[in-house]
């Protein structure tokens, strides 16, 4: 397996986790980030970024991080930590080969997900893709969040 | 059929943050089920779900037009901006050695202008190349 | 030989019309030469190559070059001929004053530049008078008593022949320059050794411009950023366009200035160190390239070359961010083995990459930077221990005024009124923060973030100077540097550390001090009373492949995520919410 196919894999894992998320959030890919791997000159590694652009409140967002971490346990993933802080949470993953994920909460509440590939042979990455509509954006910097969900941005918390 | 934005000559656009972005553009093909979203971003070529396409080929085929057209302009104005230079310097031998360094320069210019007007054309070839192989890279398009 | 004729027709604004449109070229090439690295060579070079392609990329890269070339040689005629029209005006000027003047008195001045007096008459004169015109050049008569028409008729006719004089020495350096400005149509032909030495060769003639700026460099950066602010926007142009490594490099230019500026000195740079073959200049070069690399694609965050030169080990400053516009901005100083190499532009970099990619997540205004402004300690390569770079805090030391220099001048050029600024030591890199920070000034930062620290030369937080709740330690139990000496002679056997991979060779344990000389207190300890941040323990120090494998995850947001998020909790200005754990 090399970068190329790594990223790829990548790119599949992050599909499947964002259509695990139902009813399903806006999202656009973040910098995909490629270099070699330390203390090696012909191996490197990928992490894919994406950016979800639906308002999750922070009512909701305990169920967010639940389904994201529901979908990781059944893909067979291993939850390797958890940073429940209050204004910053925080859930992280591996997936088998040494795949790495996270999903993050940062300003203004907004959800990152990140998978980053093992140490692999060196080829060209590919830009991410998708299997998925994403919706087009303007050049410049990706925006705080700003799609209203009926079921995410909802200010009430989910009935336990 | 949506047609992408045109790429973006902004200078300062290049210090800006860029993020590479997925567009919905409808595209026949003659696969079941899916709709393929084609990345693609103003002003930079992004990635595909196919391995190649012509997207990225034929916009820098664009920009290689572009930049025939400037450079076309831009020697026109250096032209303008050295007629009568002769009145006014008389006797001055800078003046006469400017003179002298214009007929390289226009060579360069001419030069670059012509290898963006060939490249318009090379790229959209390979651009066209690629997109007819459709059916080569749906093969080996990894699900 | 300019004449009476020729200077007075002469008119200057010919050559500054010329000069803009040069101008114009070069400007009009940089923004061309852009779009071909990111909208072209950038986009394509990923796809998959048939012969075609390949062919279509090879031209690319060649245009590249050529836009480029174009950019910066039609830059050097803009500056040639705008300082022709300029340094020509002041004996037009003279000249004019000095026919001015023959007019007012009623002389003549003849085309060959000798002026007739009306003469006195006979009966008024004390001896024999010369009756002859008064000649330029021509020696005092010799009679005590003059006409004193005919000294003033010298004086003048001195002064237009001094005017004549200084103009044609400044055509005729100006047309030297010129002359070497040519090129030809081959695109083949981007001779970067040539354009250094017309660069050279231009500046020379400019040379009052050359010793300002080398005044400028010790003088504060607020002092710089003022003085840039104070000039015009084509006097900026011309100074950085011929004098693209020194602007690129002044602390207190703008930082898309200096960006622009380096990048332009950047080929001459390379070809500079391509011409000199030996191993140290290869092994810069290497690194270069890689900084080239990453400086062509199109980068999200923005990244900008701060700095960039050849001495010493190298030179380098990059930032992910734009650091003047950015309410936050971090400063990262790397540590041991770092050197301007091909393993700076790919790792060391990518630390500043993973830390702003983290850090704006928390908040979008925030720049981070790579600063390689020092010589580190490099350890010895395969000549063993003997060869070992035992400058102990000596480096740091000399690295720390430097360094207070470039946060000085991010504060100078930021447009905010206060940034938050960040200063991030790894590695020996903590101990050049430490001595920073003991400047007679302090260290003009607000946070400070210590990682995998052999020590920092106090033995307080407190004594840092910006308070201890203000100083966050990142200290994996798994990292070698960190530990104290006898706990590292005791597990890694006596005396040293073998190294491989990336810093080569043998470390000492003389380099991070004996049991009573570490370098301050352990940063990570209770004594020291610093805000230990939670960090992976990492894996064990292996003796072959990669050493000290923990040593340099604390970046790392897959490796080790909750270092990397502590410190762009940090960085962003988000320090309340870091995760801790209990210090040693």
């Amino acid at each position: 397996m090399d970068m190329r196919q790594g990223a790829e894999r990548a790119d599949r894992i992050l599909d499947g986790t964002l259509k695990a998320i139902v009813p399903p959030v806006r999202w656009v890919h973040g910098t995909s980030i490629s270099g070699l791997c330390s203390g090696s000159s012909t191996t490197g590694q990928v992490t894919r970024q994406r950016t979800v652009l639906t308002i999750i409140s922070p009512e909701r967002r305990g169920n967010f991080f639940g389904l994201v971490e529901r979908h990781w346990k059944s893909s067979g993933y291993h939850i390797t930590g958890n940073d429940p802080g209050k204004t910053f949470p925080s859930l992280y993953a591996t997936a088998p080969g040494e795949y790495r994920m996270s999903l993050q909460i940062g300003d203004k509440g907004q959800a990152f997900f990140d998978v980053t590939t093992p140490c692999l042979d060196k080829a060209s990455v590919p830009d991410p893709a998708s299997d998925q509509e994403a919706p087009r954006l303007q050049d410049g910097e990706i925006p705080y969040p700003n799609h209203t969900s009926d079921f995410w941005s909802a200010k009430k918390p989910l009935p336990s | 059929m949506a047609t992408p934005p045109s790429p973006s000559s902004n200078l300062l656009q290049a210090f800006h943050p860029h993020q590479h972005v997925t567009e919905a553009i409808p595209v026949v093909m003659p696969r079941e089920g899916a709709r393929m979203a084609i990345a693609s971003a103003a002003g930079a070529g992004s990635g595909d779900t196919h391995r190649a396409t012509s997207g990225p080929w034929t916009r820098a085929s664009g920009v290689a037009g572009d930049l025939h057209r400037s450079m076309q302009e831009d020697m026109r104005n250096l032209d303008h901006a050295h007629e009568g230079l002769k009145s006014g310097t008389g006797g001055f031998s800078s003046a006469s050695t400017l003179d002298s360094i214009r007929s390289g320069w226009n060579d360069r210019l001419s030069a670059v202008l012509k290898k963006c007007r060939s490249l318009e054309g090379d790229l959209r070839s390979v651009g066209v190349e690629f997109h007819e192989n459709e059916s080569h890279t749906e093969r080996s398009f990894k699900k | 030989m300019v004449t009476i004729d020729e200077l007075t027709r002469l008119d200057t604004s010919k050559f500054s019309t010329a000069a803009k449109s040069w101008g114009e070229i070069s400007r009009k090439a940089s923004a061309a030469r852009q779009r071909v690295d990111y909208e072209m060579v950038a986009a394509l070079s990923k796809r998959e190559k048939g012969e075609a392609a390949s062919a279509a990329l090879s031209d690319l890269r060649q245009l590249s070059q050529n836009y480029q070339y174009i950019h910066t040689e039609c830059g050097l005629v803009r500056t040639a001929l705008d300082g022709l029209a300029a340094d020509l005006a002041e004996p037009q000027r003279k000249l004019q004053q000095a026919l001015d003047h023959a007019e007012q008195l009623k002389f003549t001045v003849r085309s060959n530049g000798s002026v007739e007096f009306p003469r006195v008459s006979f009966d008024q004169l004390p001896a024999p008078a010369l009756q002859q015109p008064a000649h330029p050049d021509s020696a005092p008569p010799l009679t005590a008593a003059t006409d004193p028409n005919a000294a003033k008729a010298q004086e003048i006719a001195d002064r237009i022949a001094s005017a004549l004089r200084e103009a044609g020495e400044i055509d005729r350096r100006y047309a030297e320059e010129l002359g070497k400005l040519r090129t030809n149509g081959n695109l083949k032909n981007t001779d970067w050794a040539d354009v250094a030495r017309d660069l050279k060769s231009l500046q020379a003639v400019r040379g009052d411009s050359a010793k300002e700026l080398a005044e400028r460099k010790g003088k504060p950066p607020r002092e710089n950023a003022r003085w840039w602010g104070e000039k015009s926007k084509e006097e900026q142009e011309r100074l950085a366009s011929l004098f693209p490594g020194e602007i690129g490099n002044l602390d207190g230019i703008p930082a898309e200035t200096r960006d622009r500026a380096n990048r332009d000195y950047l080929p001459m740079l390379m070809d500079k160190l391509r011409e000199d073959g030996s191993d140290d200049a290869e092994t810069k070069l290497a690194g270069l390239r890689g900084l080239s690399e990453k400086l062509t694609a199109r980068n999200d965050p923005p990244l900008l070359l701060l700095g960039v030169g050849d001495e010493g080990h190298g030179r380098a400053i990059l930032s992910y961010g734009n650091p003047d516009t950015s309410k936050n901005v971090s400063a990262y100083v790397p540590g041991l083995g770092t050197r301007l190499d091909a393993d700076f532009a790919d790792g060391t970099v990518a630390r500043a990459q993973q830390t702003a990619s983290t850090a704006r997540r928390y908040n979008a205004s925030t720049a981070s930077v790579v600063w390689l402004g020092y010589d580190a300690p490099i350890t010895g390569t395969d000549q063993g221990w003997n060869n070992l770079d035992v400058m102990g805090e000596g480096r740091a030391k000399k690295g720390a005024p430097t360094y207070d220099r470039f946060l000085e001048s991010i504060r100078a050029t930021n447009g905010n009124e206060h940034p938050h600024v960040t200063a991030i030591g790894h590695s020996y890199g903590s101990l050049t923060v430490g001595k920073a920070s003991q400047e007679p000034s302090g260290i003009p930062a607000d946070d400070i973030i210590i990682l995998g620290s052999p020590g920092v030369g106090v033995d307080k937080a407190e004594d840092l100077g910006v308070g201890k709740e203000h100083v966050f330690v990142g200290a994996a139990d798994n990292d070698p540097v960190s530990w104290a000496p006898s706990k590292r002679d005791t597990i890694l056997g006596t005396g040293g550390v073998l190294m491989g991979g990336a810093l080569g060779g043998y470390v000492a344990t003389e380099l991070f001090g004996d049991d009573k000389n570490w370098f301050g207190t352990d940063p990570a300890s209770k004594e020291f009373g610093a805000q230990r941040f939670k960090v992976n323990d990492g894996p064990a120090p292996l003796i072959h492949g990669d050493f000290m494998p923990a040593h340099s995850r604390y970046f790392d947001p897959s490796r080790d995520p909750e270092s990397a998020k502590n410190i762009g909790l940090i960085v962003s200005g988000h320090s309340k919410e870091i995760t801790r754990m209990a210090p040693r």
